[in-house]
């Protein structure tokens, strides 16, 4: 590869990563419109894209195949629904009692990563900050009603912010926080996660919260994903990390 | 509304790399009685209704990585809007026997971003790509590349591969991934 087309490359990949200025992003607009080696450049990459993505897809559909053909012979044979749910049903007894004795035989097993997560939470949720004068404004009151404790009306103030703006990133932290509060693990790790996928915060506490949640919901695997995203957010540099670092040293 | 049960499904959707695929089976699984309802409703035959299911399953995936499913409604109710919408396009196709294979070209999400002139210029030029043959050449490249390019036409960024791949840093993702699509380009236009 000469340097030129590495550079192209790179550059190319760039643009499409969305990591170049605005003046930059027209400049290679222009580029592409008057300079027909480099358009050719550009087309090639978005046809490598394309083909490999179209793998993925028939690869998964090769999966989806072999699936739908397993279900349809299954649905055939009688008695196997049956026969299927009674061997669920004992493996599913099986398995909560091997995860009910670890609970109890292991000492301290299931309590550190909880109450890690209690103390955090006990902290910096109790209450959430709210700006004088400012009633009248929907964040503002949601808030409010948080700190009267009013969870379920304080929920439904963030979620009319998030069906006029679905990246809104603070009606979706405080969207989050509510539900974690509330116990509704699933829909906090929800928001949480879409609050991580939000562009361009310079502070993003998504993932972090993501792993607050999986340790206080505390299900099988859940301390170990929790360990990963601290992990990463130490590694990563983001929002939470100094808590992260002291949370992993404890592990 | 989203239902409770469906959150699970939606975080896994979100994982990068490996883990997701459980999830994606689980989420084709959990509905495959739409294809049983194509062939009753729309009267197509078994592949027909496959392909629009899985296209419809594949499509749905997409979004949901991307963080552009917003939970609006629930997830039955969302895929089946997709699922519907491209089965009454595939009826409509059939009606006027236009016989060329429907394909959603993937582009990534800053094509559009380029003007229109910029884009009409690119366009021309992707139709003379011979698809096939890249797609064949794809197979060339060793197990590491085309791993890592899936993660990225996937959506994930150098950081996530990185993690996924237990590579040290996204920079020497980005390099091994430009590497990669190079290695490609020269497999394209070599004379074997």
């Amino acid at each position: 590869m000469t340097s030129a087309m590495e550079g192209n490359l790179d550059y190319i990949d760039n643009y499409f990563a969305g990591a170049l200025s605005g003046e930059e992003m027209t400049e290679f607009s222009r580029k592409v419109e008057t300079d027909p080696a480099f358009a050719h450049e550009v087309s090639f990459y978005l046809s490598m894209f394309r083909a490999v993505k179209d793998e993925g897809k028939q690869e998964r559909k090769a999966r989806f195949q072999q699936i739908y053909a397993q279900s349809l012979a299954g649905r055939r044979r009688p008695g196997t629904s049956v026969r299927r749910i009674w061997q669920f049903a004992a493996a599913a007894a099986v398995l909560a009692l091997a995860v009910l004795s670890v609970m109890y035989l292991l000492p301290g097993s299931g309590r550190d990563p909880g109450s890690l997560a209690d103390a955090y939470i006990t902290k910096k949720f109790a209450t959430l900050g709210v700006t004088m004068g400012t009633a009248t404004d929907t964040l503002e009151k949601g808030k409010a009603l948080y700190n009267e404790k009013k969870f379920a009306e304080s929920l439904q103030l963030f979620e009319t912010l998030l069906r006029s703006d679905s990246s809104d990133f603070e009606a979706l932290k405080f969207a989050g926080i509510v539900c974690l509060r509330q116990g509704n693990y699933e829909k906090a790790l929800w928001y949480f996660t879409r609050l991580q996928h939000v562009p361009g915060l310079y502070a993003n506490p998504g993932k972090f919260y993501r792993a607050l949640v999986l340790l206080k919901r505390n299900k099988a695997g859940d301390k170990k994903m929790a360990k990963q995203i601290l992990e990463q957010v130490s590694n990563e540099d983001l929002e939470g990390k100094e808590e992260a670092e002291k949370w992993l040293k404890s592990w | 509304m989203m239902k409770p049960e469906e959150y699970d499904l939606l975080m896994g959707l979100q994982q990068t790399g490996t883990g997701r695929r459980k999830y994606e089976e689980m989420l084709f699984r959990r509905y495959d009685y739409f294809i049983r309802e194509a062939q009753k409703k729309y009267g197509f035959d078994g592949e027909d209704a496959f392909d629009m299911y899985s296209d419809s399953v594949i499509s749905a995936i997409d979004h949901i990585a991307d963080g552009r499913f917003e939970g609006r409604s629930s997830l039955k109710t969302w895929l089946y809007q997709i699922f519907h919408n491209k089965c009454v396009s595939l009826l409509r196709r059939k009606a006027t026997n236009k016989n060329s294979i429907h394909r959603t070209v993937a582009i990534p999400d800053m094509f559009l971003e380029l003007s229109d002139a910029a884009q009409s210029v690119l366009d021309k030029l992707i139709q003379e790509a011979d698809f096939e043959k890249l797609k064949l050449k794809l197979g060339h490249l060793g197990e590491n590349c085309r791993r890592m390019l899936a993660l990225w036409s996937d959506g994930s960024s150098d950081r996530e591969i990185a993690a996924v791949m237990e590579y040290k840093t996204a920079d020497v993702v980005k390099t091994g991934r430009l590497r990669c699509l190079e290695k490609l380009r020269q497999l394209y236009h070599s004379a074997q």
